[in-house]
């Protein structure tokens, strides 16, 4: 194994050099490191830089940060930083819509994070829980034809009567206009029954996907909540509906309809659908399309024929929109996420050359607006790194293992500086959510002071701050302050209404969070034991092979001794050394400096010169595998300098190709000691 | 009576199916509908020739570009939509361009390029020079301003494409016609 291990490595060494030049030497690897870092703890670089790059650069760049800077589909932290920096560009989007209905609609740096989101692990095993089986049972019909409109079945029927007949009858001319096809009385009738097996087949995936519900991604949810949040504060005068409409446009249009209309690119299905199937996928999708978003029927007129779809459904989809949105927030879990990583012996990034240069030459194109000021940390790392290497050919694009480290003291920032932006766009928003998670924490530490309904906002603030609590008190001035600043914003209303919605609704998640605590820590508990167990199992494995392997040492490093035969000497299991009696000191056996110098024992020495003649060493193997190296000066008793020698940390630093052994005073060569040591106890 | 099977793409929000609809019904849409796919059907007289063109209007949702080599590989004839108050709707269209060339195999594909919202002329994003240039970049391909709302140059847009259409490929529809279309021979 280690041996394996060892040859990987060198041949990674070997792939480093050969590629030298594009390779990042240690100290760029650090400084990268360092960049990294602060890419990943403080989400708002991101956030800023992908509303700076084009949409041609975008997707590269989303592409590094969503599957290998927040790579860890299912790690919390990851996941959390990449929703902050969600919200941050969601907030953006928000304050630069010049009307509500060009909201979210165009192809946007949001747009393309959400593509992009939705691709990550969970959702794309959400997609394929909740629609394969419904596709796949469809797609398997192929002759199945559930065309409704009516312009293509009236020329699929005199087709098929061309065909059957050679001939067309006159009353049934070509390229009819789509009034005259409608009212084909022969058309109505191969319709009905198809607008009926069509409604009856999008309810059976609606209810799929209503029942869901819980299965629905936390971070797709959870950006629905932006969305409606954000909407209800920007534009007060939306409808309910209307606000609907927007999370529809999100959950449906851009998540769930996709992958319907091609199931084939979310490996929902083995090949393109054949071409029935591939039609009746498409219908079903403009059918949920149409419900999550009132239709107009101004575009295709046939579509009014499956109306009664939209009319039954309308009730259960909006709940079903609003209900996506009652998740918590994570912020509090963020902050504790961001501590547990800092205590996480290391941090790595698996990363391609290509992704890194490129993110590299991004931000440096943008470093002026990303950290203007010079004393910026990212502006310092960046700096340091210089000029963008360019792209490499694929062939040397290869992944590196690049471990993050923070060189600053104080990496974990609040909430307000993790959202900052330096441009002032967001900050109103940012307060917000601050006043609003200081709320939450001030309910939550304070006992009773929430009970009475409906909440009072400024009243818990003014009660916080004058508990006797300190940090308290703090917290329930700062509140204070931030709300009537956002008072004078406009942010918030004259009574904080959707404010304290907000907060109830907080609240009422972190319910029963007691309970989930409690639950996670009785598991936690279970796996504590489990680990204890497993530990206790290896420690006993240990100790098995440490008295095996002294066994073995004493066999065949004292095997010539006189009085110590081949197989005595055995030591019980549980490390415990039964028969020291037999054991026999080695040595001393005496070495000049001169001669150990001489035969490259020696490697380096700091002694003077002059005082080396008057050096010597002596050796002794008091048990077998364990030397004591005593560096004497002449005409001293004492010796200068004793150490312990184990044979095993010996070979192990041989095998790790480590040269040279520092005893202080000179340094040995670890290949030459070991010979020596070898001919000098084993042979004797 | 020869069929013109004729795509519509571009960016989402651009005006596509506002420019459809409104060249087969003469209706502006104005309220926003997604498109996941529909398709019309008119038929029009182009240099004193009946046509039945089909018109294939697509999503602009960047989520269903899985659906365009299909689209691409049927359509006979293109148009790209930008919408002139959006740049990035613009530069969008680099990249469908070369899809369609990909896809179709060719070096010229009948294409025309058209900037969608002429009429919010106080938020042009995209002066009307670039759309010159990269039309010209295109091989001389034509293009129009249009606005769908008062129906400037909507017309000349899809007739436009129908005449590149039939400069394109005047015998190989004639052939088409005789051995497909038995009935449509008397034409």
């Amino acid at each position: 194994m280690a041996i394996a291990e060892q040859r990987e490595v060198a041949e990674h060494l070997e792939e480093a050099d050969s590629s030298d030049g594009l390779f990042p030497d240690d100290r760029k690897l650090q400084s990268y490191g360092n960049l990294f870092f602060l890419l990943q703890t403080e989400p708002r670089h991101i956030a800023t830089l992908c509303r700076l790059v084009s949409l041609t650069e975008i997707d590269t760049l989303l592409q590094t940060v969503m599957f290998t800077l927040y790579g860890n589909q299912y790690e919390s932290r990851e996941e959390h930083l990449l929703l902050t920096m969600f919200q941050s560009v969601l907030s953006a989007q928000f304050e630069t819509a010049t009307e509500f209905g060009s909201l979210l609609r165009a192809n946007t740096p949001v747009s393309r994070m959400m593509t992009t989101y939705t691709r990550r692990g969970p959702g794309q095993s959400y997609l394929k829980t909740v629609l394969s089986e419904r596709i796949n049972s469809l797609i398997e019909h192929k002759e199945l034809n559930l065309e409704v409109n009516p312009l293509k079945v009236y020329e699929q029927m005199i087709n098929q009567i061309e065909e059957d007949t050679g001939s067309l009858p006159p009353h049934l001319p070509r390229g009819v206009p789509p009034e005259v096809a409608a009212a084909n009385t022969d058309v109505q009738a191969i319709i009905a029954p198809r607008l009926s097996m069509l409604m009856e087949i999008a309810n059976s995936f609606l209810d799929t996907i209503l029942e869901s519900l819980d299965q629905v991604p936390y971070g797709i949810r959870w950006i629905c909540k932006q969305i409606r949040s954000l909407t209800k504060r920007k534009y007060p005068d939306a409808t309910d509906f209307s606000i609907c409409s927007l999370i529809g446009g999100f959950f449906f249009l851009r998540f769930i309809n996709p992958a319907i209309v091609t199931p084939q690119a979310y490996m929902l299905v083995d090949g393109l659908p054949s071409k029935h199937p591939r039609r009746t996928l498409t219908l079903i999708a403009k059918m949920l399309q149409n419900l999550a978003n009132k239709p107009s029927y101004a575009k295709e007129a046939y579509m009014m024929t499956l109306n009664p779809f939209v009319e039954n459904n309308k009730a259960r989809i909006n709940k079903f929109l609003n209900d996506l949105c009652e998740v918590g927030d994570f912020y509090e879990s963020l902050e504790m996420d961001q501590y547990m990583a800092l205590s996480k012996k290391e941090i790595n990034l698996h990363i391609t050359l290509n992704e890194l240069f490129n993110t590299h030459q991004l931000l440096s194109q943008h470093r002026d607006t990303l950290a203007p000021q010079e004393k910026h940390h990212l502006r310092v790392c960046l700096n340091e790194l210089g000029a963008a290497p360019p792209q490499v050919p694929r062939k040397e694009n290869k992944t590196i293992v690049l471990p993050l480290f923070s060189r600053w003291e104080t990496p974990i920032q609040d909430l307000h500086s993790t959202f900052l932006q330096e441009t002032n766009i967001t900050q109103a928003d940012i307060m917000y959510m601050e006043t609003k998670s200081i709320l939450v924490q001030l309910i939550r530490s304070i006992p009773g002071i929430a009970d009475k309904r409906p909440l009072d906002l400024m009243k818990i603030a003014e009660t916080a701050a004058t508990t006797k609590d300190a940090i308290l008190v703090r917290k329930g001035i700062k509140v204070k302050e931030m709300l009537i600043e956002l008072e004078a914003l406009n942010v918030v209303d004259d009574h904080f209404t959707f404010m304290t919605e907000e907060v109830t609704e907080e609240l009422r998640h972190l319910g029963n969070l007691r309970e989930k605590v409690n639950q996670e820590a009785a598991s936690l508990e279970a796996v504590y034991k489990t680990i204890g167990d497993h530990n206790n199992y290896l420690r006993s494995q240990l100790d098995s092979y440490k008295a095996y392997l002294q066994n073995v040492r004493m066999q065949s490093g004292g095997g010539n001794s006189p009085g110590q035969g081949p197989g005595v000497g055995v030591v019980t299991v549980g490390g415990k050394e039964a028969k020291k009696g037999k054991q026999q000191v080695l040595g001393p056996f005496k070495f000049t400096h001169h001669q150990l110098e001489k035969d490259g024992v020696i490697a380096e020495s700091n002694v003077p010169e002059n005082r080396r003649s008057n050096i010597f060493f002596n050796i002794t193997s008091p048990i077998p595998g364990t030397f004591i190296i005593a560096l004497h000066y002449k005409g001293r008793d004492k010796a200068i300098l004793e150490m312990d020698l184990k044979l095993d940390d010996l070979l192990e630093k041989q095998q790790d190709q480590v040269q040279l052994l520092d005893l202080e005073y000179v340094h040995f060569n670890v290949n030459k000691i070991l010979a020596l040591l070898t001919k000098t106890f084993i042979k004797r | 009576m020869r069929e013109y099977k004729l795509v519509v793409l571009g960016s989402g929000g651009v005006g596509k199916s506002a420019l459809t609809v409104q060249f087969v019904q003469s209706v502006f849409v104005d309220r926003y509908d997604p498109t996941i796919e529909d398709s019309y059907r008119k038929q029009v007289e182009v240099d004193n020739q009946q046509c039945m063109l089909e018109i294939l209007d697509t999503a602009g949702t960047e989520q269903f570009t899985a659906m365009r080599d299909l689209y691409m590989k049927n359509g006979q004839g293109f148009i790209l939509v930008f919408s002139i108050i959006l740049a990035s709707t613009f530069e969008e269209l680099g990249e469908l361009h070369r899809q369609i060339l990909r896809v179709k195999d060719v070096d010229k594909v009948p294409i025309v390029l058209v900037g969608n919202k002429c009429d919010l002329e106080g938020d042009r994003k995209v002066p009307r020079e670039k759309g010159e240039l990269l039309s010209q970049k295109w091989g001389g391909t034509p293009f129009y301003e249009t606005s769908a709302r008062t129906r400037i140059n909507v017309d000349e847009v899809f007739y436009d494409l129908v005449r590149m259409i039939n400069r394109q490929n005047p015998i190989k529809v004639d052939k088409s016609k005789g051995n497909k279309v038995k009935k449509c021979a008397i034409l």
